[in-house]
């Protein structure tokens, strides 16, 4: 970083070749989309690098450069949110467990296809809020001082964001199998 | 552990981050019991996640040890995270474009170039085509110049990698490789199966070695070239990835024959010349620690090189560091890496035993046996400085004891003036004095390994807390005896062997007793048992559950003693005293005796005793007393003149009327000297699955001159399930015990034919609702007794335990017929493989 910061563009696309993979993973996360993951993934690089001035000799690389990754994503998802409709008038949908469930058939089907599919689908029904933690922290495989300064929240949020989105997932899991 | 708890409290909200809720409709569904079990439920999901350390975890362990309830919130947890961990195994890797950083630093000067570019270093255009990203071959030697970028690249690979779980997603690395067993010894698959001389690992494969293992792998390449060969050592997970051996957990040795690589599952790249290398990762799991540094610099990661030169580049640096012949290199956490020269050569033998304490490796005697042993209380384990460990061993026509003392660093040493040279050890290991806070460790036999020429055990034996178990001793009335004596012993099961444990406790004058430093656990066939003796009570044997098991906390165990019976005893009169011994009711045969000093007379003599069977010794013969009647004196019992005294043995322990009392240490592994003659491949394997059984103890049984069954312990059974063993004439069966309590025997006819002994799956027993304790009584604690018939494996009777925690089911019993006892209801079964009986 030392000689990122000295400008060497060497350094900086070395920089960029370690973390890309969990950068370009955040993003993917946060944002769901192969393309805009990596045009967010290379903003965080770039505000990196103009940033560089900024950064502290005496701290760790990683969480900043997750702090801005976040930011980043959070942008994009402004500007696409912006340029788009608004489309999500349901609500929160954590605050009914059981309103989005599907079609118990079609459930079952998802099931015998195998538990899987089925606990990574309801996982993606998850609300954004409680979806991202937990997906960041056994997905992505982030720790949980990681996905904080990802998400801009404190390790104590991350945990309880965590342990809701299992809370959900549990209770929606248990549902279908009673079904 | 209240205190661990205080200071989690006070630090909630401030400095120490809080911790995973627990789930609501689990509290709902199962409530914390007290104050502990709530607290214990707001821990359990870090627990699962693996985010507790020192005191905390120590405590979630402690307690669902103990609670039932606690245990399930914690298995629940933990399954939420293995789903989720499933999840992150199936999904697909997220794919980067390969141009991904070329792309960011040119649209980096796209942004730039509208402002200025003034004072950059730009990137040579070379470099980046020269060096693709994650276009990486293993083998091939990287200019020095570029290995950094070449480590980095594989370290931010690898660190990604890591992270979601997929150590063998290197889809893009080009090295494809198949790992061959070659010796292993309690090594599985990660379906759970045990591996086999000669199995074939293929890539995304994890090998788990259990805490007693370890297995040889021969490392090789795609054109099946041999690159080196890897030792894993206990409890060691390595995992196959596409560009090489990926070490998750624990210590392997590594002999390469040329260049190789070996990756940490925290992304830190370890390149290997040909020679040899020792590398450590035991408490790797820490590395996934708070980024803050707060784990210091402890070095929890050692690379030692014995021969050759290493280049370790580790996850977030970019410098590459070597290590030379003789150095060792040291890391962990956030810390820089260490290298210094390896001391000396003692601690060579320290790096066998990895454990969290100051390293002061005790001298290496070449050939002698070296152990350890830790404390397990709190937190991280101790060395059990004080402790005593008896070992017995074979040693040339011997059988030899050795007694040592566990150093201050947790070391044994046995027998530093002869080269040991036995394949198993048979230990027992006393807590340190003063530490009735820790049980007994009880005499097992443990394999002995031999990698680099130094004997030692494949893992530390630990002393665990064991917990106080409490009983009152009444007479038939319910009255409180006082002055019983309550001697804690272990009985064996398959021999009818008998073994004192920890000193011998009196009754109170409410007849309460308290026994500390039991064991917690014993091997298969084993049970705890006390002998209760008193003068004026028909002293006898009680078998008793083990401390902290379901039955132990049932409540207070409620014993009673009847009273003497007066009998007559019609002997051949003499001068001289003669000695009358009574069994132990309840104890096994030959085991325990009381024994009176009686004067013969012409008119038959009275005699108090209890109600076993009674026994006249005259010279070396052992004649059964039987009752009769006798038309002048009515009741009398007199010798049976050439009655089989096979039933008695050569008691083990005596209690001389109201004197003392001493116990002969027995148990099955007594007798381990060698017989001459041709060895028998014996081969011990599941009945059902034909799954081969290392470690599975084999014994010889005889039956010798006089009459007395013989019982001579053969060994264990190797990686393959196998041990040769010489018999003798006179021994035709061969009795073979599973880690898991199967049982195999066979009769072995022939000394010169390979024998196969198939393990026996266990049958369970369900005690129906007329034979349980009355709802709401005060002992709710089941001891169910089974005598096996005739003709079977165990030679006696053995009782278990069950409440309704277990659903009043007894199991892990062996196939075959049985009369069962509970309270004084006798029952006969027939208990079958893998088949619920109910008794009603």
């Amino acid at each position: 970083m030392l000689r990122v910061q000295a400008g060497d563009l060497e350094a900086f696309e070395q920089l960029v070749e370690r973390y890309q993979r969990m950068v370009y993973g955040l993003a993917l996360s946060m944002l769901r989309s192969p393309e805009d993951a990596e045009e967010a993934a290379q903003d965080a690089f770039v505000k990196l690098f103009r940033a560089r001035d900024r950064y502290d000799r005496g701290r760790d690389l990683e969480p900043w450069l997750l702090r801005i990754a976040g930011n980043a994503c959070r942008d994009l998802l402004r500007r696409r949110r912006a340029a788009a409709l608004p489309s999500a008038a349901g609500g929160n949908p954590d605050d009914d467990p059981t309103a989005h469930l599907a079609d118990p058939q079609s459930e079952q089907q998802e099931h015998q296809a195998g538990m899987q599919q089925l606990v990574r689908h309801e996982l993606d029904r998850l609300s954004e809020r409680v979806r991202l933690p937990l997906e960041l922290k056994y997905l992505r495989g982030l720790t949980n001082q990681q996905i904080a300064a990802a998400l801009g929240i404190s390790v104590s949020n991350v945990k309880v964001l965590v342990a809701q989105a299992k809370d959900i997932l549990q209770s929606r899991l248990e549902r279908l199998f009673e079904a | 552990m209240s205190s661990h708890f205080e200071h989690q409290g006070s630090g909630a909200g401030r400095e120490e981050p809080r911790r995973q809720p627990p789930n609501p409709a689990d509290l709902r569904r199962h409530p914390p019991q007290g104050e502990t079990c709530l607290r214990i439920r707001g821990l359990v999901r870090d627990y699962a996640d693996d985010e507790l350390e020192g005191p905390l975890r120590a405590a979630v362990e402690l307690h669902v040890h103990d609670c039932r309830q606690c245990a399930l919130a914690l298995a629940r947890a933990e399954h939420e995270v293995l789903w989720l961990r499933r999840v992150a195994r199936a999904e697909p890797e997220p794919q980067l474009k390969r141009t991904f950083a070329a792309d960011t630093v040119q649209r980096l000067l796209r942004d730039l170039g509208r402002e200025t570019t003034s004072g950059l270093r730009l990137p040579p255009p070379a470099a980046a085509a020269e060096t693709p990203p994650l276009q990486v071959a293993p083998r091939a030697r990287t200019p020095r110049g570029h290995r950094v970028l070449f480590w980095s690249l594989l370290g931010a690979a690898m660190a990604l990698l890591s992270a979601v779980g997929l150590f063998a997603g290197l889809g893009e690395m080009e090295q494809s490789n198949c790992l061959v067993a070659a010796h292993v010894l309690d090594v599985y698959d990660e379906s759970g199966t045990l591996l086999r001389h000669g199995a074939t690992l293929d890539v995304g494969s994890t090998v788990r070695t259990g805490r007693d293992g370890n297995g040889a792998f021969e490392f090789r390449d795609r054109e099946q070239r041999r690159r080196g060969t890897l030792q894993l050592n206990g409890d060691t997970t390595l995992r196959l990835g596409e560009s090489g051996p990926v070490l998750v957990q624990g210590s392997v040795e590594v002999d390469a024959r040329e260049q190789m690589a070996l990756a940490l599952a925290d992304g830190t790249r370890i390149e290997l010349d040909g020679g040899r290398y020792y590398i450590d990762a035991s408490d790797y799991r820490a590395h996934d620690g708070p980024l803050d540094g707060r784990l210091g610099n402890r070095p929890r990661v050692r690379v030692e090189v014995v021969a050759g030169e290493a280049r370790i580049a580790r996850n977030g640096t970019e410098t590459e560091l070597a290590v030379h012949s003789q150095q060792v290199a040291s890391f962990g956490g956030f810390g820089p890496v260490d290298i210094a020269a390896v001391p000396s050569d003692a601690e060579l033998s320290n790096r066998l035993f990895p454990g969290p304490r100051d390293v002061q490796p005790v001298p290496a005697e070449e050939h002698a046996l070296v152990g350890e042993v830790f404390e397990r209380l709190m937190g991280a384990p101790r060395p059990a400085a004080g402790a005593q460990v008896t070992s017995y061993f074979w040693r040339g026509n011997m059988r030899t004891t050795c007694v040592t003392q566990v150093d201050a660093n947790g070391f044994f040493r046995v027998d530093p003036q002869y080269a040991f040279r036995s394949d198993f050890v048979v230990l027992l290991v006393q807590p340190p004095p003063g530490r009735s806070d820790l049980g007994w460790q009880f005499i097992d036999a443990r394999p002995v390994l031999r990698t680099g020429g130094q004997p030692r055990l494949p893992e530390p034996l630990v002393l665990t807390p064991s917990m106080a178990i409490q009983g009152d001793v009444t007479d038939g009335e319910q009255a409180p005896l006082l002055g019983v004596r309550v001697v804690p012993c272990v009985v064996d099961e398959l021999f009818g062997l008998l073994m004192p444990l920890v000193d011998s406790v009196s009754t109170d004058e409410s007849g309460a007793f308290t026994l500390q430093q039991l064991p917690t656990s014993l091997g298969p066939h084993q049970q705890l048992g006390v002998l209760l003796l008193h003068p004026d009570r028909a002293s006898r044997y009680c078998a008793i559950p083990l401390p902290g098991s379901l039955g132990a906390r049932a409540g207070r165990l409620s014993l009673t003693m009847e009273a003497l019976r007066q009998v007559q005893l019609q002997l051949p009169p003499g001068n001289r005293s003669v000695e009358v011994l009574e069994e132990l009711v309840d104890a096994p045969a030959g085991t325990a005796v009381l024994s009176y000093r009686v004067q013969p007379a012409v008119t038959p003599v009275a005699l108090a005793c209890g109600r076993g069977r009674l026994w006249l010794r005259r010279g070396g013969a052992l004649l059964p007393l039987r009752p009769a009647t006798d038309p002048q004196f009515g009741s009398v019992y007199r010798p049976e003149e050439g009655g089989a005294s096979v039933a008695l043995r050569q008691p083990l322990c005596t209690m001389p009327g109201a004197g003392a009392f001493q116990l002969v240490p027995e148990f099955r592994h007594m007798h381990i000297e060698p017989a001459a003659g041709p060895p028998v491949q014996l081969a011990v394997v599941h009945e059902d699955s034909r799954r081969s059984e290392p470690r599975a103890q084999v014994f010889a049984v005889g039956t010798a001159a006089d009459g007395q069954r013989t019982v001579r312990f053969l060994g264990l059974t190797d990686y393959a399930g196998e041990l040769p063993a010489a018999l003798l004439d006179s021994e035709h069966e061969v009795v073979a015990v599973g880690v898991g309590g199967g049982l195999a025997h066979r009769t072995v006819s022939d000394n010169a034919a390979g024998s196969t002994l198939l393990l026996q799956r266990c049958g369970t027993v369900l005690v129906g609702p007329a034979l349980r304790p009355p709802q709401g009584s005060q002992h709710q604690l089941l001891a169910v007794r089974f005598e096996p018939a005739a003709g079977m494996a165990q030679a006696g009777p053995f009782v278990r335990h069950t409440t309704a925690a277990e659903g009043w089911i007894v199991d892990r019993l062996p196939p075959g017929d049985y009369t069962l006892q509970i309270g004084n209801r006798r029952l006969p079964v027939t208990v079958a493989a893998d088949v619920q009986v109910e008794l009603r």
